[in-house]
């Protein structure tokens, strides 16, 4: 799962660290708010990895995936003047992505019940290892279903799509505080639920 | 992704006319004189400061002057968004929106309970007219607001269509307060708070309509 990150971050951000990419593509938006129109597909290429994997993770389907991608772009495009000088856009681009999967799933009006898409693995990685770690992200994806969806949302957010934690509080519409203790909760029932060898995989601190 | 799905975006942005930071600013600021006009037209059209004969000018000055600080506190806290792209969080909006007529209302208590003499003027009044004129003029800012931050809110538009309703309402009051004589609580609850409270809940409904942000089928999908 780190590693599905990791490779996104990469595609995203082209070697660049979180803070350098973030800082690219909130610069990137500010100049397309003020008329920069070639703007948007140096924005599309900073900002549509992450936003398609946090999507497809909640729709689990590829291809509803890219459609709801393509409405968070056009969204983004319609109130780029609502973009603020300054502003970080993770937080925005993701708050949009998230209210048009909510509108999406009130539409369909049931759940989906469809894979999830496989995650991406190293491709020198040892055979035991692909097992162990298909395993792990079974054992993960069972214990994130079972929590409540607002410490799934907290955790999901800070944990896979790496925003900060002031960043999943706006797109959350939620405190820093309320965030820190859902995701603090999520990370106690993932412990309990996994035991320590996940832990260690996963890297998490308790 | 599939190697056209940037193709397709791109082309839809293209297809797909939106404006940009700069008319959205100048549209932000031509609300503030035309919502002076009308408040302006419709304070002399119901007689101005004539209506408000009878008043201590200490009250008058003491209640304005609060009331536009109050009023523009709660624009700030409604409209501006800071360095942030969503806007202040929901806790605040609904600060701005709740907490306004009850600031305001217990600033018009306390400087009657300071000064009770200013309670006696009109003891009549039941404030009807006070609060028809406050939403009259607060209408309008309302409106016009909410069309400028159409579609902008992914978050919390009900919150924050309350607290611009909240805003609005203590601007319009300000004119209203200039005009109205009257002072005692009875009257504010009625014709100088409720307005606002009202203009609150319009706001909430502007802001799951119009403020929203709604997904739109993309062109040629």
């Amino acid at each position: 799962m780190l590693l599905a990150i990791g490779s996104l971050a990469d595609e995203g951000g082209r070697g660049r660290t979180a803070d350098e990419w973030k800082e690219a593509a909130s610069r990137a938006m500010d100049r397309y708010a003020r008329g920069d129109d070639g703007a948007c597909s140096e924005l599309y290429d900073l900002l549509a990895p992450r936003l398609y994997s946090f999507l497809v993770r909640r729709v689990r389907d590829r291809a509803f995936a890219e459609d709801l991608l393509q409405q968070t772009f056009l969204q983004m495009h319609l109130a780029r003047r609502h973009f603020a000088r300054g502003a970080n856009v993770m937080p925005w681009a993701f708050a949009i992505a998230r209210r048009l999967f909510i509108d999406w799933l009130r539409k369909q009006g049931r759940e989906v019940l469809a894979e999830e898409a496989a995650e991406p693995i190293a491709p020198d990685a040892l055979p035991e290892t692909l097992v162990g770690q298909r395993r792990l992200t079974q054992k993960v994806r069972e214990a994130l279903a079972r929590m409540p969806d607002a410490h799934r949302e907290a955790f999901e957010l800070i944990q896979r799509d790496g925003l900060s934690m002031a960043e999943a509080a706006e797109v959350l519409g939620t405190t820093v505080t309320a965030v820190k203790l859902r995701a603090h909760r999520a990370y106690e029932t993932l412990r309990e639920l996994l035991g320590d060898a996940v832990r260690e995989e996963l890297g998490v601190v308790p | 992704m599939t190697s056209d799905l940037k193709a397709r975006i791109l082309a839809n942005a293209r297809a797909t006319p939106s404006s940009t930071r700069g008319s959205s600013h100048l549209h932000a600021w031509l609300v503030l004189p035309s919502s002076i006009i009308v408040a302006a037209a419709l304070f002399f059209a119901f007689d101005g400061l004539h209506h408000g004969r009878g008043r201590t000018p200490w009250f008058f000055w003491a209640s304005c002057v609060g009331w536009a600080a109050v009023a523009a506190l709660s624009m700030w806290g409604a409209f501006a968004r800071g360095r942030s792209a969503i806007g202040r969080s929901r806790a605040l909006l609904l600060a701005v929106a709740l907490g306004t007529p009850a600031l305001l209302f217990a600033m018009m208590f306390g400087l009657a309970g300071a000064h009770p003499e200013v309670t006696f003027v009109h003891p009549e009044r039941i404030g009807f007219k006070c609060l028809g004129l406050t939403v009259a003029a607060a209408v309008f800012p309302l409106v016009a607001l909410a069309l400028v931050r159409q579609g902008s809110d992914p978050v919390h538009p009900v919150a924050t269509g309350a607290a611009l309703g909240s805003a609005c309402g203590a601007s319009a009051g300000v004119m209203v307060e200039m005009w109205c004589p009257v002072a005692n609580p009875q009257h504010v609850v009625v014709g100088h708070i409720a307005p606002i409270v009202l203009m609150a809940i319009l706001g909430a409904n502007l802001g799951a309509r119009l403020i929203a942000m709604r997904a739109r089928a993309p062109r040629g999908s």
